[in-house]
Order: structure tokens, then C-alpha cells, then sequence
């Protein structure tokens, strides 16, 4: 089943614009992540595609067909609570059971599939047990369970791993993505977590006060973030972002100053504006000696991680902006060293200071 | 804090006594024989004779007010509590135009002076023929039972997680199957405490009671025992008596249920 | 697939939602309407007419605002209202202070809370009259045991007849009241006293702050908001009394104790005064009205509050 939405907006009886005229197109087997921080919107986006909630204006569209109105039951979606939202009173067989029941379905198939997915879920043995007896791990396949018992046209899951503990997130994120090989199914799937959206999603929509910042495949999202934020807030650590400005060079081609910084411009139609921001990740920078590189910095601190090292600095000798580079061996080095950083040519990106998005 | 204060315990002591004490001494005195009722018994009543409860129910034939006090209160409630949870439950989970307002006129209702009420009600009554009935008593008591539940079965509800609810409609469940598949199921402890509480305050009730009934065929146990005549003096004995008799179902109710009782009362008054 | 206006459509969800509400508060509106807005609305239309059951050959003639003006100048009903106001001062003032002396004991008992839950509830859910009576009879003049205390220490050369004085006739109904309702006010409290954050008194204690302090400072002003509600439902409650006094000393001796509520009732069933009787109603429903208003506006917020 595809979804759209078309320039949905949702303002709460309070005044709060939660949803500001988003479009979105949801392709029939896609999984589409909404990613964002808290407040930003995504899961008033899910309830509105769930129908919880109605849009102020703007129309919810399930495979071309205009389903604002309807109400939930008549969707044919599923769900999967944050907090699981299990039937507390009910054992899990019951639970399972719920949805089928309310649809009239006959009892034999209602118990055939109930098994089926309680199998596939490892989730058998306690069939007869209610919710609040089961672990968070059992409790959270039950709420999968049943949402796949239904044979429904589409997922909605909002922040399903978030109650997890980091193994168990770890795990049960990969369990989703074979999940969703396997059924086919379209979903959306919404998360404060951007490591999660990178790896889940066939696209990945990053949200921001109720607005979409950027809809695209994660690779595109993390090499070509379309504004300042959403650079900054996929990828970790996130992305170093310094004011810079750009000035006329030798030679005709225009430079990036900034604090102890200096760095040709990557192409030449770059006017000389007052203010930019040049962004740059932590695995893109390379420390050399001093002197050499585009830009002089000192050592604050060193965090060993193991696998690799965080190096945090200071531009211009320490007296200017703070900026973290990875890398992979610390080679000794140490705070108020003084170093040299080499930026990839391929890798960085200006902003626009003003408006924030991207120019290069 | 870990340290209990000393002077917190004993006057803990003195308050707890003087709470208790009246009740006491209103039983001791009731078995207490007449004649010794208009001296002052002794603190631990040496003397006891159950004559007064014996007059009660043979001559004053109490347990017609008790039944009658049952009655009404039970109807009451059932009723205002079927009406009630309805209400509560549109005013919490649904959304349409006009729900503060409806929230604001329970509580208005809730506060006004009972005594407004009776002149309308008396000669409403009357017109009806219902002075000295059941459903004269029923009817009245609902202007302040009703509103009652309403309020504690409102912040029952505000305190139950709506996501569960939320899932259920998604389930596939339309609004009144969610209603009686999931929140009912949910809701019954709130819904107990909610029945506890308005029986209580239609047992107590006395206002009414005193307007709209005649005679002791339907007066209430508050509004009988208020009007006990003595041949010659104030019939003390068995009124204590009646009193112990009347509270016993109340005492019953209180020590079974404190907690839910205690709960109610919070969580109706302090909401916020 | 033609564009649909957004509003219309997009509100379907909320015009079921709506119709369903009403569905649901149907029954609760029709039986408030019948026992309380048709009954309020013939008092007011009532209060505006003279209608006196014991001189029926006066008819039912329209009198504006006759009623209100007697009322006004009422001095019997002067008197009611100042004997309901001073009832209400001293009752709720003692009540605040003995629930909140209660309330601190409660909280700190480590042991035996339900027993003394149950206890404290007792006077609570007497039923008013019958505590009433049960005070008529520990003041009693012969056989109260008050008298007999209080004489026994000294405190009165002789038994008093309490009831039958009108300045003393309101010690036996302030302490029935006080009796009653102090519990009540020590749960809300109580309640009140167990949200605050122990946290809060460990780091005052290392701040160097002793017990008195720690109260003053920590414990009062958190427990304002619930030492404001339980003020305004007690005030309320007093305003209304009559099941008390009526018992208690029927409003005398003559009319030293009547209560604004009894006076309405006595105007009302014993005198037949139906047209005055409802302009009394009338005004006393507007003072409540306007208490009530003074309580929403201080916690009302919380009350009113609606979350979806």
C-alpha cells in the first residue's frame, strides 16, 4: 500500500503548530524512517497517518485514495506503541487475538495465525501469560506480533527499540529489517535515534519543529545533508560546523577563512560572502604536523575509545572554536599539543549562515 | 525523615483519641442501662444491658428506616454510576465542542446549596405524587450523586493510559467496542471506589430525606433517628443505639475499603 | 479523485467523535436538566413572585424585586448570615490547623498507617446528623461527660446547659464540625504532605536546616495548592450547613444559631413563604456561586484541565 500525505498541517487546540505543511510519499514496500529530535513532530505525523488524530488541513492518502476522514478501524493499519501499549488485562493469546476478533474473523484461522505468529516470534511459551509477567524483549514481540497478526496493508511503528536496552536494540533492530524483507510490507517507522533510521531505512525523512527538513536515501542524507541541521544531527559525533567567510585568494580562486583556518574553496563561482558555515565530520579530518594542513589547532582533549580515538581541539592555537576529529590511532598524541588539520577536499560542505542551507 | 519526633507521637496519641473517644463513648452509653444513662457512666461501663437496641427494632421498628435508607442509596448509586461512567468517559477520551463547558456546569451543579432545591423539588413531588416514595427520594439524591461520580470517575479515568485504548482502535475496535472490551475491564477499580463513595454520601444524606418524606414507612435512618420522640425525656439509649446500628454498615464499608476511599477522596480533590 | 475541503472532511473523525459524546451524556444532561435546571430555573422565576401557601387568597401575584429587597433588609436573615459566615471563619480556620497538625503525625508514623486511616475515617463517614446528636449528648446539660470533665477540672464551677445559650450553643456545633471534617482535611493533606520530594528535607538537612525550618521553609509553601483546595471545599461545605445545627440546636435557642441554609428551610416548610423562600435560595446559590468562582479560579486549572 502506498501513503501520502499532502500538505498535512496539525495545530493543537492550544495554539501548537505541531505539523507544518508536510508532503511525503510513502512507495508500497517501502520503509521510510522519520527521524528527529523529541518535539519535532513524527509521531503526530504517525497518528495522523493512523487516524488518531485529524489533520487541520491537508489530506492523508492511502494508496490514492483519500482516507482523511476515516476512522481508525477502518485504515487496515497497524501499530506498535512506544510503550508497547498491551492489553494488560488480557493474556498474550488474547492480545494477539484482538484485532481478528474485532474484525469478525473466524475463530479457527483467528487460533491458526496466532500460533503461526507466535512462532515466528519465539513467543509460544507464553501464550497464556498476561503482559505484565513477560520481559521488556517479550513484551515489545508481542506488540510486533500483533501488528503482523493482522495481515495488515502498512506498519506504523513509533520508537518500537526506544524501551530496549542497547544490546537488545541492537538485536531486535536487525530482527526488523529481516522483518520487513520477509513481509514486503510498507512501513513507517519513527525514531528519536539516527543510527537506527541510517541502517533501517529505504529513505529517511528528518524532521524538525513540525517541518521536513530532508526526504532521501540515508547514504544521500549523510554525504549531501541539504541544510545545517540536518548535518548536524545525522552522523556521530555530529558534524563540526565553524562560521567562516569567504575572501578573494591568489590566483583568482576564492578561499574559506575562518579561525586558524584556511582552505581553498572547492569551486570557483563561490562570491565572496560575509558569513558561511563550513561543515566538516570528525572522520574527515586528518591531523598532521603544525603548520601544514588548513588549519592550526591545539589539543584539548583525548579520548581513547578502543576502536578509535576522539581528539578534541581548539582552533587558532586554542583561542578559537572548539572542533572533534576521529581517527583511528592517536599516535601519541596529547593535550596542548599543537597540530596541524587536513580537511578531505571531497568531503566538506558550506552553509548558508543565515537561512542554513546547503551550498556546496 | 528518619528521625520520628517525639512530640509528633504523642500528639498523634492525643489526636487519634479525641477522634476516637466520642465514638466510643456513645457505644459504651448505649448499652448502658436507663437509669444510669443520665448519670454519668463510668469510662468502662460495668453495668450493660442491650434494652435500648431491643426497643429499637421491637417498638420503633428501626429496621424499617435502615431498610428504607438501603434502598434509596443503592438505587442511587447504581444509577448515577451506570449514567456516570458514560459521561466520564465521553468527557475524557472524546473530543467535541462544548467539554469544558459540560465540565464546568458538573462542577457548578456539584456546589450549589442543596436547600435551593427544595422548594421546586417539594412542589414538584407533590404534583407527581411522589412525597413519602422511593423514587421521590431516588430522583432528588441524583443532583448530587450524579455530579459526584462524574467528578471521581473523571479523574479515575484521566489516569488511565489513553495508548492502550489507542491500540485497540487501531485493532480494529470502533469507540464503544474499545469502551467495553478495554476501558471497563481497566476502569472497575476507579468505577468501585467511585460506587463506595456516592453510597456513602446517600447513606448520610439528611436534607432531602427531611423534605420530601412523611413518616417512618420511608423516612431514612439519619431523618428516624433525628426525630425519636421520648414520653418523657430525650430518648438518649436509643438513640445512641440507633446511631450504632445506622453506622455499622458505614464502619463495615470504611474498614474493608479504606484504601480505595482514601484514594478517591485524594485524587477527586487534589486534581493537578 | 476530487479534492475534498480540508476541514470537512478531515473534522469526519472528530463530528463521530462528537456524536458519540452526546450519545453518552444524553442520560447525565436529561437528569441534571430534571433534577437541578428546570428546579433552579422555577426557583428564580419563583423568587420573583409573591406566593405564600398559608394565604392562598393572595394569589400569585408578580413582584420584581420585592423579595430580594425583604431579604436584603431581612434582619433575621442578616443574622443568618453572619452566624454562617462566623461558623464558616472559625470551623474551617480550625480545621486547617488540625488536619495539618494530623496530616504531619500521619506522615511520620511509621507503623499501623491503615488502622489509623481507618480510625480518622470514622467521624468522616458518620452520617451528620447522627454525629449530630452523638455531640447533642456529650453536651448534654445531666449526662454529658463534657460537663463532667470539665467540671471535674476545674474549668466550670457547674454543669452548663450549653445548648440552651446562645453565645455557647456554637461550641457544641463548631466542635461536631470540627470533629467531623478535620479528618478530611488531614487526608487532602496528607496526600499533599507525601508528594513532596524527600530529597528535598536531605538537603536542607545537610544545608544546616532543623525540623522547625524544614517546615517553614520546605513543607508549607509546597503544601499551599492542597491547603488551598481543602480551604475552599470546607468553606464551601460550611456555607452550606444545615444538618448540624438542625440537630444539633434546631437554630436557637430562638434564632442564635440559624445558618443561612436553615432559614431558608424554616421560611420554606414551616412558614410556607415559597416566593421568599426561593429569593433566599437564590441569593444563597449566587454566594456560593461566586465561592465557587474564587475556588476554579485558584484551582481550577488543574480541574479543568483536558489532556487530548
Amino acid at each position: 500500500m502506498s501513503i501520502g500525505l499532502d500538505r498535512i498541517t496539525k495545530v493543537f487546540a492550544n495554539g501548537r503548530v505541531a505539523v507544518r505543511d508536510v508532503a511525503l510519499e510513502i512507495a508500497d514496500g517501502e520503509l521510510l524512517v522519520l527521524v528527529g529530535p523529541s518535539g519535532c513532530g513524527k509521531s503526530t505525523v504517525l497518528r495522523l497517518v493512523a487516524g488518531l488524530e485529524a489533520p487541520t488541513s491537508g489530506r492523508i492518502l492511502i494508496d490514492g485514495r483519500d482516507m482523511t476522514g476515516v476512522p481508525p478501524h477502518a485504515r487496515d493499519l497497524a501499530m506498535v506503541f512506544q510503550s508497547y501499549a498491551l492489553y494488560p488485562h488480557k493474556t498474550v493469546a488474547e492480545n494477539l487475538a484482538f484485532g481478528l476478533r474485532m474484525r469478525a474473523v473466524d475463530r479457527a484461522v483467528i487460533d491458526e495465525r496466532v500460533r503461526a505468529v507466535a512462532a515466528a516470534l519465539r513467543i509460544e511459551q507464553v501464550l497464556d501469560q498476561k503482559p505484565s509477567q513477560l520481559s521488556g524483549g517479550q513484551r515489545q514481540r508481542v506488540a510486533l506480533g500483533r501488528a503482523i497478526v493482522r495481515e495488515p496493508r502498512a506498519f506504523l511503528l513509533d520508537e518500537p527499540l526506544s524501551n530496549l536496552d542497547p544490546q537488545l536494540r541492537f538485536d531486535t533492530r536487525a530482527e526488523l529489517g529481516h522483518l520487513h524483507r520477509r513481509l514486503r510490507a510498507t512501513m513507517i517507522h519513527v525514531t528519536h535515534d539516527q543510527e537506527e533510521a541510517m541502517t533501517l531505512g529505504d529513505r529517511i525523512a528528518v524532521m524538525r519543529d513540525g517541518s521536513v527538513e530532508q526526504v532521501a536515501a540515508p547514504l544521500e542524507v549523510y554525504e549531501r545533508p541539504a541544510n545545517r541541521f540536518v548535518a548536524a544531527f545525522v552522523g556521530s559525533p555530529s558534524m563540526n560546523l565553524l562560521d567562516v567567510t569567504v575572501v578573494p585568494g591568489a590566483g583568482g580562486r576564492p578561499m574559506v577563512k575562518g579561525p586558524g583556518l584556511s582552505i581553498e574553496a572547492p569551486s570557483m563561482d563561490l562570491e565572496a560572502r560575509s558569513t558561511l558555515v563550513l561543515g566538516v565530520r570528525p572522520r574527515d579530518i586528518a591531523i598532521v604536523a603544525p603548520g601544514r594542513g588548513d588549519a592550526l589547532a591545539r589539543i584539548d582533549l583525548v579520548e581513547p575509545l578502543g576502536h578509535e580515538v576522539v581528539v578534541r581541539a581548539r582552533l587558532d592555537e586554542g583561542r578559537g572554536p572548539g572542533i572533534t576529529i576521529v581517527v583511528g590511532d592517536g599516535q601519541g598524541r596529547a593535550p596542548a599539543e599543537a597540530v596541524g588539520l587536513q580537511f578531505r577536499r571531497d568531503r566538506f560542505h558550506l552553509f548558508d549562515a543565515g537561512s542554513g542551507a546547503r551550498i556546496m | 525523615m528518619t528521625a520520628k519526633p517525639r512530640p509528633l507521637s504523642v500528639l498523634r496519641l492525643l489526636l487519634v483519641f479525641g477522634f476516637v473517644f466520642p465514638v466510643y463513648w456513645a457505644i459504651a452509653s448505649s448499652f448502658a442501662p436507663e437509669a444510669r444513662l443520665f448519670d454519668v457512666p463510668p469510662v468502662v461501663p460495668t453495668d450493660v444491658t442491650v434494652d435500648h437496641y431491643r426497643a429499637l427494632f421491637e417498638e420503633r421498628q428501626f429496621w424499617l428506616p435502615m431498610r428504607n435508607s438501603l434502598v434509596v442509596a443503592g438505587s442511587t448509586t447504581a444509577l448515577a454510576i451506570v449514567v456516570g461512567t458514560l459521561a466520564a468517559y465521553a468527557l475524557t477520551r472524546l473530543r467535541f465542542r462544548g467539554r469544558t463547558l459540560v465540565l464546568a456546569g458538573v462542577l457548578a451543579v456539584s456546589m450549589l446549596p442543596q436547600v435551593s432545591l427544595v422548594p421546586p423539588l417539594y412542589l414538584a413531588l407533590r404534583a407527581g405524587g411522589l412525597i413519602n416514595s422511593y423514587t421521590g427520594l431516588v430522583l432528588p439524591y441524583l443532583s448530587f450523586a450524579l455530579p459526584l461520580s462524574i467528578w471521581l470517575l473523571v479523574g479515575y479515568l484521566r489516569q488511565l493510559p489513553a495508548e492502550v485504548e489507542d491500540a485497540a482502535l487501531i485493532d480494529g475496535a470502533s469507540r464503544l467496542q474499545a469502551l467495553w472490551h478495554i476501558v471497563l475491564p481497566l476502569a472497575w477499580p476507579g468505577v468501585a471506589t467511585a460506587a463506595i463513595l456516592t453510597f456513602l454520601y446517600c447513606w448520610n444524606e439528611f436534607l432531602f430525606a427531611l423534605s420530601f418524606t412523611l413518616g417512618p414507612e420511608r423516612y431514612t435512618a439519619p431523618v428516624a433517628i433525628a426525630l425519636f420522640r421520648g414520653r418523657y425525656q430525650v430518648p438518649w439509649g436509643e438513640i445512641l443505639a440507633a446511631a450504632v446500628v445506622t453506622t455499622l454498615p458505614v464502619v463495615a464499608v470504611v474498614v474493608a475499603f479504606e484504601r480505595r476511599i482514601v484514594e478517591g477522596l485524594t485524587a477527586g480533590a487534589m486534581k493537578g | 479523485m476530487s479534492p475534498a475541503a480540508p476541514a470537512g472532511n478531515a473534522a469526519r473523525v472528530d463530528v463521530e467523535d462528537t456524536r458519540l459524546a452526546w450519545g453518552l451524556l444524553s442520560p447525565t444532561v436529561v437528569v441534571l436538566a430534571l433534577v437541578v435546571g428546570f428546579p433552579l430555573a422555577w426557583t428564580l422565576w419563583e423568587s420573583l413572585h409573591v406566593h405564600d401557601l398559608r394565604m392562598p387568597w393572595l394569589g400569585y401575584p408578580f413582584a420584581g424585586l420585592a423579595n430580594y429587597r425583604d431579604a436584603v433588609a431581612d434582619p433575621r436573615f442578616r443574622a443568618a448570615i453572619a452566624h454562617t459566615a462566623f461558623f464558616a471563619a472559625v470551623s474551617v480556620s480550625l480545621e486547617l490547623v488540625g488536619g495539618l497538625a494530623l496530616a504531619l503525625t500521619m506522615h511520620h508514623a511509621t507503623r499501623g498507617r491503615a488502622l489509623l486511616r481507618v480510625l480518622v475515617l470514622l467521624p468522616w463517614a458518620i452520617p451528620t446528623a447522627v454525629s449530630g446528636l452523638l455531640w447533642r449528648f456529650l453536651f448534654d446539660g445531666q449526662a454529658g461527660i463534657v460537663n463532667a470533665i470539665f467540671v471535674g477540672a476545674h474549668l466550670l464551677d457547674r454543669s452548663h446547659v450549653w445548648l440552651v445559650d446562645p453565645t455557647m450553643a456554637w461550641v457544641p456545633i463548631i466542635t461536631a464540625d470540627v470533629w467531623k471534617s478535620t479528618p478530611f482535611v488531614a487526608l487532602l493533606l496528607l496526600a499533599g504532605l507525601q508528594s513532596v520530594d524527600e530529597s528535598l528535607y536531605d538537603a536542607a538537612r545537610i544545608d544546616g536546616a532543623g525540623p522547625w525550618r524544614q517546615f517553614v521553609e520546605i513543607t508549607l509553601p509546597l503544601l499551599m495548592p492542597a491547603v488551598v483546595v481543602a480551604a475552599a471545599f470546607r468553606a464551601l461545605d460550611a456555607f452550606r450547613v444545615f444538618d448540624l445545627i438542625y440537630v444539633l440546636t434546631g437554630g436557637g435557642p430562638g434564632t442564635a444559631t440559624e445558618s443561612v441554609s436553615l432559614y431558608t428551610f424554616s421560611a420554606l416548610l414551616q412558614r410556607l413563604r415559597f416566593g421568599y423562600a426561593s429569593a433566599l435560595s437564590v441569593i444563597a446559590f449566587a454566594a456560593t456561586f461566586v465561592l465557587g468562582l474564587v475556588y476554579v479560579r485558584f484551582a481550577g486549572k488543574h480541574l479543568l484541565r483536558v489532556d487530548r
